[in-house]
Protein backbone atom coordinates (compact mmCIF):
# COMPACT_ATOMS: atom_id res chain seq x y z
CA UNK A 1 0.00 0.00 0.00
CA UNK A 2 1.52 3.31 -1.03
CA UNK A 3 0.99 6.63 0.76
CA UNK A 4 -1.73 7.80 -1.61
CA UNK A 5 -3.72 4.58 -1.12
CA UNK A 6 -3.27 4.77 2.62
CA UNK A 7 -4.52 8.37 2.68
CA UNK A 8 -7.47 7.48 0.50
CA UNK A 9 -8.36 4.56 2.76
CA UNK A 10 -8.13 6.78 5.83
CA UNK A 11 -10.41 9.41 4.29
CA UNK A 12 -12.90 6.80 3.21
CA UNK A 13 -12.88 5.25 6.68
CA UNK A 14 -13.71 8.66 8.17
CA UNK A 15 -16.54 9.19 5.68
CA UNK A 16 -17.91 5.73 6.36
CA UNK A 17 -17.83 6.28 10.10
CA UNK A 18 -19.95 9.39 9.61
CA UNK A 19 -22.41 7.70 7.26
CA UNK A 20 -22.75 4.47 9.22
CA UNK A 21 -23.08 6.24 12.55
CA UNK A 22 -23.19 4.70 16.00
CA UNK A 23 -23.53 0.96 16.39
CA UNK A 24 -21.94 -0.04 13.08
CA UNK A 25 -18.24 -0.76 13.08
CA UNK A 26 -15.96 -0.86 10.04
CA UNK A 27 -13.98 -4.05 10.55
CA UNK A 28 -11.95 -4.04 7.37
CA UNK A 29 -11.41 -1.78 4.39
CA UNK A 30 -9.42 -2.71 1.28
CA UNK A 31 -8.71 -0.62 -1.80
CA UNK A 32 -7.17 -2.47 -4.75
CA UNK A 33 -5.94 -1.13 -8.05
CA UNK A 34 -4.85 2.21 -9.46
CA UNK A 35 -6.93 2.46 -12.62
CA UNK A 36 -10.02 0.37 -12.21
CA UNK A 37 -10.48 0.15 -8.48
CA UNK A 38 -12.09 -2.39 -6.22
CA UNK A 39 -13.13 -1.40 -2.71
CA UNK A 40 -14.21 -3.94 -0.11
CA UNK A 41 -15.63 -2.93 3.24
CA UNK A 42 -16.65 -5.27 6.03
CA UNK A 43 -18.85 -3.77 8.70
CA UNK A 44 -20.29 -5.25 11.84
CA UNK A 45 -24.03 -4.69 12.25
CA UNK A 46 -25.79 -6.20 15.26
CA UNK A 47 -23.16 -8.89 15.58
CA UNK A 48 -23.23 -9.85 11.90
CA UNK A 49 -20.63 -8.88 9.33
CA UNK A 50 -22.05 -7.23 6.21
CA UNK A 51 -19.80 -6.79 3.21
CA UNK A 52 -19.79 -4.09 0.59
CA UNK A 53 -17.82 -4.62 -2.62
CA UNK A 54 -17.65 -2.04 -5.36
CA UNK A 55 -15.74 -1.83 -8.65
CA UNK A 56 -15.15 1.50 -10.35
CA UNK A 57 -13.24 2.87 -13.29
CA UNK A 58 -11.73 5.46 -10.97
CA UNK A 59 -11.33 5.67 -7.22
CA UNK A 60 -13.81 8.52 -6.85
CA UNK A 61 -16.55 6.55 -8.64
CA UNK A 62 -15.97 3.57 -6.39
CA UNK A 63 -15.92 5.72 -3.27
CA UNK A 64 -19.22 7.34 -4.20
CA UNK A 65 -20.82 3.93 -4.61
CA UNK A 66 -19.36 2.65 -1.35
CA UNK A 67 -20.75 5.63 0.53
CA UNK A 68 -24.16 5.12 -1.08
CA UNK A 69 -24.18 1.44 -0.10
CA UNK A 70 -23.02 2.33 3.41
CA UNK A 71 -26.03 4.64 3.71
CA UNK A 72 -28.21 1.66 2.77
CA UNK A 73 -26.57 -0.42 5.49
CA UNK A 74 -27.35 2.38 7.93
CA UNK A 75 -30.96 2.44 6.80
CA UNK A 76 -31.27 -1.32 7.10
CA UNK A 77 -29.84 -1.18 10.62
CA UNK A 78 -32.36 1.54 11.47
CA UNK A 79 -35.13 -0.75 10.30
CA UNK A 80 -34.03 -3.46 12.75
CA UNK A 81 -33.73 -0.93 15.54
CA UNK A 82 -37.16 0.58 14.95
CA UNK A 83 -39.21 -2.42 13.88
CA UNK A 84 -37.35 -5.34 15.40
CA UNK A 85 -38.65 -7.26 18.41
CA UNK A 86 -38.51 -5.60 21.82
CA UNK B 1 -31.78 -11.80 13.56
CA UNK B 2 -35.29 -12.37 12.30
CA UNK B 3 -38.21 -10.02 12.75
CA UNK B 4 -41.42 -11.88 12.32
CA UNK B 5 -40.62 -13.14 8.85
CA UNK B 6 -38.30 -10.39 7.68
CA UNK B 7 -34.62 -10.78 7.10
CA UNK B 8 -31.71 -8.89 5.69
CA UNK B 9 -32.62 -10.21 2.24
CA UNK B 10 -36.01 -8.51 2.47
CA UNK B 11 -34.41 -5.21 3.34
CA UNK B 12 -31.93 -5.59 0.52
CA UNK B 13 -34.80 -6.03 -1.92
CA UNK B 14 -36.64 -3.02 -0.54
CA UNK B 15 -33.53 -0.90 -0.92
CA UNK B 16 -32.59 -2.21 -4.37
CA UNK B 17 -36.10 -1.67 -5.71
CA UNK B 18 -36.10 1.87 -4.36
CA UNK B 19 -39.12 1.15 -2.16
CA UNK B 20 -37.28 2.43 0.90
CA UNK B 21 -35.06 5.49 0.73
CA UNK B 22 -35.59 6.92 4.19
CA UNK B 23 -36.76 5.80 7.61
CA UNK B 24 -40.17 7.30 6.95
CA UNK B 25 -40.56 5.03 3.91
CA UNK B 26 -40.80 2.00 6.22
CA UNK B 27 -44.18 3.34 7.29
CA UNK B 28 -45.39 3.94 3.74
CA UNK B 29 -45.01 0.29 2.74
CA UNK B 30 -48.26 -1.51 2.08
CA UNK B 31 -49.00 -5.20 2.40
CA UNK B 32 -49.07 -5.31 -1.41
CA UNK B 33 -45.61 -3.72 -1.61
CA UNK B 34 -44.23 -6.34 0.73
CA UNK B 35 -46.04 -9.17 -1.02
CA UNK B 36 -44.37 -8.16 -4.29
CA UNK B 37 -40.96 -9.11 -2.87
CA UNK B 38 -39.36 -12.37 -3.97
CA UNK B 39 -40.35 -15.38 -1.88
CA UNK B 40 -42.70 -13.30 0.25
CA UNK B 41 -46.18 -14.74 0.65
CA UNK B 42 -49.28 -12.80 1.67
CA UNK B 43 -49.13 -14.06 5.25
CA UNK B 44 -45.48 -12.99 5.69
CA UNK B 45 -46.26 -9.63 4.13
CA UNK B 46 -49.16 -9.11 6.53
CA UNK B 47 -47.03 -10.10 9.52
CA UNK B 48 -44.22 -7.74 8.58
CA UNK B 49 -46.66 -4.93 7.84
CA UNK B 50 -48.27 -5.45 11.25
CA UNK B 51 -44.85 -5.38 12.93
CA UNK B 52 -44.07 -2.10 11.18
CA UNK B 53 -47.38 -0.59 12.30
CA UNK B 54 -46.78 -1.66 15.90
CA UNK B 55 -43.38 0.01 15.86
CA UNK B 56 -45.01 3.43 15.43
CA UNK B 57 -45.45 3.67 19.18
CA UNK B 58 -42.13 2.28 20.39
CA UNK B 59 -40.24 4.33 23.00
CA UNK B 60 -38.63 7.56 21.85
CA UNK B 61 -35.22 6.24 22.91
CA UNK B 62 -35.54 3.51 20.34
CA UNK B 63 -36.28 6.02 17.60
CA UNK B 64 -33.34 8.19 18.67
CA UNK B 65 -31.05 5.17 18.77
CA UNK B 66 -32.10 4.24 15.24
CA UNK B 67 -31.03 7.65 13.93
CA UNK B 68 -27.42 6.44 14.02
CA UNK B 69 -26.10 9.71 15.39
CA UNK B 70 -22.34 9.28 15.78
CA UNK B 71 -21.34 8.65 19.41
CA UNK B 72 -24.96 8.10 20.44
CA UNK B 73 -25.61 4.54 21.50
CA UNK B 74 -28.51 2.93 23.30
CA UNK B 75 -27.75 4.34 26.75
CA UNK B 76 -27.24 7.88 25.50
CA UNK B 77 -30.44 7.59 23.48
CA UNK B 78 -32.33 6.69 26.66
CA UNK B 79 -30.81 9.61 28.55
CA UNK B 80 -31.45 11.96 25.63
CA UNK B 81 -35.10 10.85 25.46
CA UNK B 82 -35.56 11.56 29.15
CA UNK B 83 -33.89 14.93 28.86
CA UNK B 84 -35.89 16.08 25.86
CA UNK B 85 -39.12 14.83 27.45
CA UNK B 86 -38.46 17.30 30.26
CA UNK B 87 -37.94 20.12 27.75
CA UNK B 88 -40.84 19.21 25.48
CA UNK B 89 -43.95 17.91 27.26
CA UNK B 90 -45.40 14.79 25.60
CA UNK B 91 -48.76 15.16 23.92
CA UNK B 92 -50.19 15.69 20.48
CA UNK B 93 -47.58 16.13 17.79
CA UNK B 94 -44.83 15.35 20.26
CA UNK B 95 -42.27 13.87 17.86
CA UNK B 96 -42.50 16.87 15.57
CA UNK B 97 -42.07 19.20 18.52
CA UNK B 98 -39.11 17.16 19.75
CA UNK B 99 -37.48 17.45 16.33
CA UNK B 100 -38.07 21.19 16.21
CA UNK B 101 -36.69 21.64 19.72
CA UNK B 102 -33.59 19.59 18.96
CA UNK B 103 -32.91 21.73 15.89
CA UNK B 104 -33.38 24.96 17.80
CA UNK B 105 -31.05 23.82 20.56
CA UNK B 106 -28.47 22.64 18.02
CA UNK B 107 -28.60 25.99 16.25
CA UNK B 108 -28.88 28.40 19.15
CA UNK B 109 -27.57 26.70 22.28
CA UNK B 110 -25.55 23.65 21.17
CA UNK B 111 -23.76 23.36 24.50
CA UNK B 112 -27.05 22.51 26.17
CA UNK B 113 -26.76 18.92 24.92
CA UNK B 114 -24.09 18.54 27.58
CA UNK B 115 -26.94 18.78 30.14
CA UNK B 116 -27.97 15.24 29.12
CA UNK B 117 -26.83 12.75 31.73
CA UNK B 118 -23.53 11.14 30.77
CA UNK B 119 -22.98 13.40 27.78
CA UNK B 120 -19.62 15.16 27.53
CA UNK B 121 -18.29 17.65 25.00
CA UNK B 122 -17.66 15.10 22.24
CA UNK B 123 -21.14 13.60 22.28
CA UNK B 124 -22.71 17.02 22.79
CA UNK B 125 -20.92 18.22 19.69
CA UNK B 126 -22.05 15.15 17.73
CA UNK B 127 -25.67 15.75 18.74
CA UNK B 128 -25.50 19.43 17.87
CA UNK B 129 -23.86 18.65 14.54
CA UNK B 130 -26.46 16.05 13.62
CA UNK B 131 -29.46 18.18 14.50
CA UNK B 132 -27.99 21.25 12.82
CA UNK B 133 -27.20 19.42 9.59
CA UNK B 134 -29.82 20.02 6.90
CA UNK B 135 -29.20 16.53 5.53
CA UNK B 136 -30.22 14.81 8.77
CA UNK B 137 -32.04 17.20 11.05
CA UNK B 138 -35.52 16.65 9.58
CA UNK B 139 -35.71 12.88 10.05
CA UNK B 140 -37.86 13.17 13.16
CA UNK B 141 -40.30 15.47 11.33
CA UNK B 142 -40.52 12.96 8.48
CA UNK B 143 -41.31 10.18 10.93
CA UNK B 144 -43.92 12.37 12.61
CA UNK B 145 -45.51 13.05 9.23
CA UNK B 146 -46.02 9.34 8.58
CA UNK B 147 -47.67 8.88 11.96
CA UNK B 148 -44.86 7.69 14.21
CA UNK B 149 -45.92 8.61 17.76
CA UNK B 150 -43.28 7.31 20.14
CA UNK B 151 -44.01 6.51 23.72
CA UNK B 152 -42.49 9.04 26.12
CA UNK B 153 -39.96 7.75 28.63
CA UNK B 154 -40.87 7.29 32.25
CA UNK B 155 -39.48 10.32 34.01
CA UNK B 156 -38.74 9.61 37.66
CA UNK B 157 -39.76 12.21 40.17
CA UNK B 158 -36.95 14.08 41.92
CA UNK B 159 -35.65 12.14 44.89
CA UNK B 160 -36.80 8.75 43.68
CA UNK B 161 -33.38 7.75 42.52
CA UNK B 162 -33.97 7.45 38.80
CA UNK B 163 -33.15 11.09 38.32
CA UNK B 164 -29.66 10.42 39.61
CA UNK B 165 -30.40 11.18 43.25
CA UNK B 166 -30.53 8.65 46.06
CA UNK B 167 -33.67 7.12 47.43
CA UNK B 168 -35.26 5.01 44.65
CA UNK B 169 -36.08 1.44 45.59
CA UNK B 170 -33.30 0.21 43.33
CA UNK B 171 -30.92 3.08 43.93
CA UNK B 172 -27.37 1.89 43.37
CA UNK B 173 -28.47 -1.66 42.54
CA UNK B 174 -27.55 -3.62 39.45
CA UNK B 175 -30.31 -5.81 38.07
CA UNK B 176 -30.21 -8.40 35.30
CA UNK B 177 -33.36 -9.59 33.56
CA UNK B 178 -33.54 -12.97 31.85
CA UNK B 179 -36.25 -15.18 30.38
CA UNK B 180 -39.71 -13.97 29.42
CA UNK B 181 -41.84 -11.72 31.59
CA UNK B 182 -45.59 -11.49 30.93
CA UNK B 183 -45.98 -7.86 31.83
CA UNK B 184 -42.73 -6.38 30.58
CA UNK B 185 -40.80 -6.46 27.37
CA UNK B 186 -37.06 -6.52 28.00
CA UNK B 187 -36.86 -2.86 27.15
CA UNK B 188 -39.72 -1.98 29.50
CA UNK B 189 -38.16 -3.95 32.34
CA UNK B 190 -34.87 -2.14 31.87
CA UNK B 191 -36.62 1.21 31.75
CA UNK B 192 -38.49 0.35 34.96
CA UNK B 193 -35.18 -0.51 36.63
CA UNK B 194 -33.70 2.80 35.57
CA UNK B 195 -36.79 4.68 36.70
CA UNK B 196 -36.44 3.06 40.12
CA UNK B 197 -32.85 4.26 40.35
CA UNK B 198 -31.19 0.98 39.39
CA UNK B 199 -28.85 -0.02 36.64
CA UNK B 200 -29.88 -2.77 34.21
CA UNK B 201 -27.07 -5.07 33.11
CA UNK B 202 -26.79 -7.73 30.47
CA UNK B 203 -24.78 -10.34 32.30
CA UNK B 204 -24.59 -11.80 35.79
CA UNK B 205 -21.49 -11.16 37.86
CA UNK B 206 -20.57 -10.73 41.52
CA UNK B 207 -21.63 -7.10 41.11
CA UNK B 208 -25.20 -8.11 40.28
CA UNK B 209 -27.65 -7.36 43.08
CA UNK B 210 -30.71 -9.12 41.67
CA UNK B 211 -31.60 -11.42 38.83
CA UNK B 212 -35.17 -11.18 37.55
CA UNK B 213 -35.92 -14.54 35.94
CA UNK B 214 -38.95 -15.45 33.85
CA UNK B 215 -39.73 -18.68 32.02
CA UNK B 216 -36.96 -19.72 29.68
CA UNK B 217 -34.16 -18.44 31.91
CA UNK B 218 -31.01 -20.44 31.31
CA UNK B 219 -27.35 -19.89 32.02
CA UNK B 220 -27.85 -16.54 33.77
CA UNK B 221 -30.14 -18.18 36.29
CA UNK B 222 -27.62 -20.95 36.87
CA UNK B 223 -24.82 -18.44 37.38
CA UNK B 224 -26.87 -16.27 39.74
CA UNK B 225 -27.74 -19.32 41.81
CA UNK B 226 -24.10 -20.34 41.89
CA UNK B 227 -23.07 -16.87 43.07
CA UNK B 228 -25.87 -16.67 45.64
CA UNK B 229 -27.51 -13.66 43.96
CA UNK B 230 -31.17 -13.10 44.90
CA UNK B 231 -33.46 -14.32 42.12
CA UNK B 232 -36.85 -12.69 41.67
CA UNK B 233 -39.86 -13.83 39.71
CA UNK B 234 -42.06 -11.23 38.02
CA UNK B 235 -44.21 -10.63 41.11
CA UNK B 236 -41.11 -10.16 43.22
CA UNK B 237 -39.75 -7.74 40.64
CA UNK B 238 -42.95 -5.68 40.75
CA UNK B 239 -42.85 -5.56 44.54
CA UNK B 240 -39.25 -4.49 44.45
CA UNK B 241 -39.98 -1.73 41.92
CA UNK B 242 -42.78 -0.54 44.13
CA UNK B 243 -40.47 -0.50 47.13
CA UNK B 244 -42.81 -2.89 48.89
CA UNK B 245 -40.29 -5.44 50.02
CA UNK B 246 -36.65 -5.97 50.76
CA UNK B 247 -34.51 -8.14 48.52
CA UNK B 248 -34.82 -11.14 50.79
CA UNK B 249 -38.57 -10.87 51.04
CA UNK B 250 -38.87 -10.42 47.31
CA UNK B 251 -36.85 -13.48 46.44
CA UNK B 252 -39.42 -15.51 44.66
CA UNK B 253 -37.77 -17.93 42.28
Amino acid sequence: VNDAEAQLAARLATDLERVLGAGIVVQDLEIEGEGPVTIRVACLVDGTTREIEVHGEAALDAIRDVVRLAAEVRLAAAFWQMVGPV
Amino acid sequence: MDIEGAGWAVLTQLLQRGMVRSRADFYRLTVEDLESLDRFARRSAENLHAAIQRSRTRPLARVLNALGIPQVGETTAIDLARWIARQVPPGEGWLGRVGESMRTIAREEPDRFAEVEGVGPTVSQALAGWFADEATSHVLDELAEVGVEPEPPMIPAPGTGGDGSDGGPLSGKTVVVTGTLDGFSREEAEEAIRAAGGKPAGSVSRKTDYLVAGPGAGSKLAKATELGIPVLDEDGFRRLLAGESSADEATGA
